[in-house]
């Protein structure tokens, strides 16, 4: 998708894609705005930082912050999780 | 109709200061926002706190609701008062731009106008919404193209404005190679457009199933083989489940507990061809030791005395 798709779709104004690409946000592929291609992936994340921006009236800096941080924490749970569960395995068939 | 009471879902007193009904909500909204909370009520606790501010925060409607909590809720539920009208229609004074809907205990307070009264919220209304649901996959179904049928709600606006929910089957192809947290987008087949607009989309963010035997690490798996001291040392020649079928695997003698042995090709989809598996050797111990088997320990505890010990090396 380009860019005049996602203005389209998320009815948001091109300086504030501007600004979310420029946060780093989301990463297009392509070297200027007009080339920018942007992902499904890439759609859902910059719907999701103009909600939050919205709901919880926070600057895009701000979004950009949050964003990673939950993507870290994302992260981190998904692996405690994991870790988490080879433990139990250990313990469980340790124990038999 | 259930009486809901603002103050106590912001967690504020009835005469708390405009400043404390603000913080109050901003403290829930970071914490319960759902594209930020992973709390299993997050959408409704969120829905449920912007409701209350919408109210609390516009010194008309907290007056108009103030004098209906006087009624309160009975044994029967929460009536509107015989010829109550509201003095405030929505549409007047400062707007939150909240796209959902709100209670039914809401509207027949406030009337139902607020999703269509700014512009910004209508041009979002025409487009359907966007809708996100989970797709809990065994991991066996990512190997290769198999097909799921999910069933979700979708919004629908009738007549009146209310919004109600329609059940809708959907049958997807499960991308080969899908990671657990990824999403994936279906065109169009989120909430339906008003006025020809096209529908939302629809995304599917994949839930791998926890598996009995394995784990999985990136594109790789990894399965815990619980082997006996003796084995250890001796070597065996064993069966190991993969996620397709299962291989002989030899388990070299001398080998340490923990060891992790790599079968090629026999892990996940990834972008370049399969992972592999690895099989971990998880050293257990017999379930009982008689006197017999405990003569045999003690004389190879016998034989390893002069043996340099491995305990608490610092190398």
């Amino acid at each position: 998708m380009y860019i005049e798709e996602i203005r389209t779709l998320t009815n948001l104004p091109t300086e504030t894609l501007v600004e979310i690409v420029e946060l780093g946000i989301v990463e297009p592929d392509g070297q200027n705005l007009d080339s920018w291609t942007f992902s499904d992936i890439m759609l859902l994340r910059i719907i999701r930082a103009a909600r939050i921006s919205r709901d919880l009236e926070i600057n895009y800096a701000g979004v950009a912050l949050a964003l990673s941080l939950i993507d870290e924490l994302e992260l981190l749970k998904m692996e405690n999780k994991s870790l988490r569960r080879l433990i139990d395995r250990h313990m469980c068939s340790g124990s038999n | 109709m259930e009486f809901k009471d603002y103050y106590k879902i912001l967690n504020v007193d009835a005469d708390a200061t405009d400043v404390a009904i603000k913080v109050a909500y901003r403290k829930l909204a970071r914490k319960f926002h759902p594209d930020v909370s992973d709390h299993k009520d997050a959408e409704e606790r969120f829905k449920e706190a912007t409701e209350a501010y919408e109210v609390l925060k516009n010194k008309e409607k907290r007056a108009e609701y103030d004098e209906l909590r006087q009624y309160g809720a009975s044994a029967d539920g929460f009536q509107v008062p015989p010829g109550w009208q509201n003095a405030n229609p929505f549409g007047r004074g400062e707007q939150h731009h909240y796209e959902g809907d709100f209670s039914d205990f809401f509207n027949s307070i406030f009337g139902n106008s607020h999703a269509h009264s700014n512009s910004k919220t209508q041009r979002n209304r025409q487009r359907g919404q966007d809708i996100e649901t989970d797709l809990p996959v065994f991991l066996e179904d990512t190997l290769g193209k198999e097909s799921k049928t999910i069933e979700y709600n979708i919004p629908r606006l009738r007549p009146d404005g209310q919004t109600e929910y329609q059940k809708k089957t959907l049958k997807v192809q499960i991308p080969g190679g899908v990671t657990d947290g990824a999403r994936v987008r279906l065109k169009n087949q989120g909430g339906q457009g008003l006025d020809n607009c096209p529908n939302g989309d629809l995304y599917l963010r994949i839930r791998l199933v926890p598996h009995p035997l394995f784990d999985v690490e990136g594109h790789n798996l990894v399965i815990s083989l619980p082997i006996l001291p003796w084995e250890c040392v001796l070597g065996i020649k064993v069966e190991v489940p993969t996620l397709t079928g299962k291989i002989q695997l030899t388990v070299p003698p001398n080998s340490a507990n923990g060891l992790r042995m790599r079968v090629a090709g026999h892990g996940l989809l990834g972008p370049n061809g399969r992972g592999d598996l690895f099989v971990q050797l998880n050293v257990v111990m017999p379930a009982s030791t008689d006197d017999k088997a405990k003569q045999h320990w003690q004389a190879l505890a016998d034989m390893s005395d002069g043996l340099p010990q491995p305990r608490w090396s610092t190398n």
